[in-house]
């Protein structure tokens, strides 16, 4: 089946199968910062944005990306400047191995769209979907803190 | 993982293609929210899903009759919704708090969580408290209690939900949720929603309700019987949880004993309505 979707700004035709994931989807166009940990809504690793919402790829039907909005980690950045938050998690050095960065970015990302100012409370409410298995939680919050203060600052 | 024998996806244009869809395929197709448990596990039957989410039926709406919530509403939708934020002491979006992450509240739908009616839910628990009804179209439109289980299923499986309706009555209701569980993740192993309207004269209309016991949510009748006129205050709530304690049906599974169980149901019920307590008055916890 045939359906329409803007991936990362860009209006896609995408043949899909009716039970295939989103996650498998996006894999198979390349978006290979949408990693597969769990497969079952628990780690977060998968997460993307659906109209802007953060959301578990693997827990989706390719199908309901059909006229709607998929923003990847692959379309955060503008060219070569970084999205704020992904600028914050390299600054605060928010990173270890790495696989569950592009899911905490994109959960940030949500927050930060919908709450300016969020306290530590609920920056780590809003990543308690994404598991990290290296460094703990710490320098990933002060990430996300710093992004809001950033984004403060150029609203401001 | 891709679900291999799923052959048909379909995007009904209205409620009777969708109803057409179903009646004709009997079995063989499932009326899907967000999708979230079919993704998981499709039973091999099934082949077609039909995706409710294609309807506009993602709305909370304030009407003389109560708030009306579309059945393809998410529950972040619900969670972030000013107006539900306000009914009954906000507990609805209280309760989503503890169901999973973000995102998946981000997919999941309140339809999806009243039809799944998994013995765990905490979605069906709070909605059996605020005594919410059911609207369901198999053609004909029917309001059915959510505590009438029987009526329910019966009409579920000629029919979809549209919508749930929480009465006015409980606008101006005190509630409060609790939730046992073995990690912030997993699903209850015992959860009791309390809500009853408070005044100067004493308790009216108490619903007092424990669900994962490990069976499907039920309201305890006797439990809320106790407090009736009574003043809210450490005796009454004392006698209302170890009346529920003795009231309640509860069983073994893998997450917990009987025995325990017994005891979350007392301990349960005691902190949901110490927690109405001190909203009522600025005490308790």
């Amino acid at each position: 089946m045939k359906i329409e979707t803007t991936l990362n700004g860009c209006p896609r035709n995408v043949d899909v199968r009716p039970g295939e994931t989103l996650l498998e989807m996006l894999r198979r166009l390349g978006m290979y910062g949408v990693k597969e940990g769990c497969g079952s809504g628990d780690c977060g690793a998968c997460t993307v944005l659906l109209d802007g919402r953060a959301i578990n790829a693997c827990l989706a039907f390719a199908a309901k990306a059909h006229g709607h909005t998929v923003t990847t980690i692959e379309g955060l950045a503008s060219g070569d400047a970084l999205h704020p938050v992904q600028q914050a998690f390299l600054d605060e050095g928010a990173i270890q191995c790495g696989y569950c960065t592009p899911g905490m970015v994109l959960s940030a990302v949500d927050l930060l769209r919908h709450h300016q100012q969020p306290t530590d409370d609920e920056i780590r409410r809003a990543i308690a979907g994404n598991l990290c298995r290296c460094t703990g939680y710490a320098k990933q919050v002060a990430a996300i803190r710093r992004a809001s203060e950033s984004e403060s600052r150029e609203d401001a | 993982m891709a679900i291999h024998h799923l052959r048909e996806y379909i995007r009904p244009k209205d409620l009777g293609e969708a109803l057409a869809t179903l009646h004709r395929l009997g079995t063989a197709a499932r009326p899907i929210g967000g999708g979230v448990d079919l993704v998981r596990h499709t039973p091999p039957g099934v082949s077609t899903l039909v995706d409710m989410t294609a309807l506009p039926l993602a709305y909370v709406r304030e009407e003389e009759n109560g708030l009306h919530i579309g059945a393809t509403t998410t529950l972040g939708e619900i969670e972030r919704n000013t107006s539900l934020a306000e009914y009954a002491d906000g507990v609805l979006p209280e309760m989503l708090g503890h169901v999973g992450s973000m995102q998946l509240r981000n997919l999941a739908t309140l339809g999806g969580a009243l039809v799944g009616a998994h013995p765990w839910s905490d979605v069906v628990t709070v909605l059996l408290a605020l005594d919410a009804t059911a609207a369901i179209h198999d053609g004909s439109d029917h309001a059915i209690r959510v505590a009438d289980r029987a009526a329910m299923r019966e009409f579920l499986s000629g029919g979809v939900l549209t919508e749930v309706l929480l009465p006015t009555r409980g606008a101006e209701a005190h509630a409060a949720f609790a939730k046992f569980s073995l990690s912030a993740f997993d699903v209850a192993m015992l959860n009791v929603c309390a809500c009853l309207r408070w005044s100067e004269t004493g308790c009216q209309d108490a619903r007092i309700v424990v669900g994962g016991t490990p069976w499907l949510a039920t309201v305890l009748p006797r439990a809320g019987e106790t407090l009736q006129g009574a003043d809210l205050g450490a005796d009454s709530i004392a006698a209302a949880a170890t009346t529920a304690a003795t009231e309640a049906q509860v069983g073994d599974d893998r997450r917990a004993t009987a025995e325990y169980r017994r005891v979350l149901v007392e301990v349960g019920v005691r902190r949901a309505l110490e927690a109405i307590l001190g909203r009522c008055k600025g005490g308790g916890t």
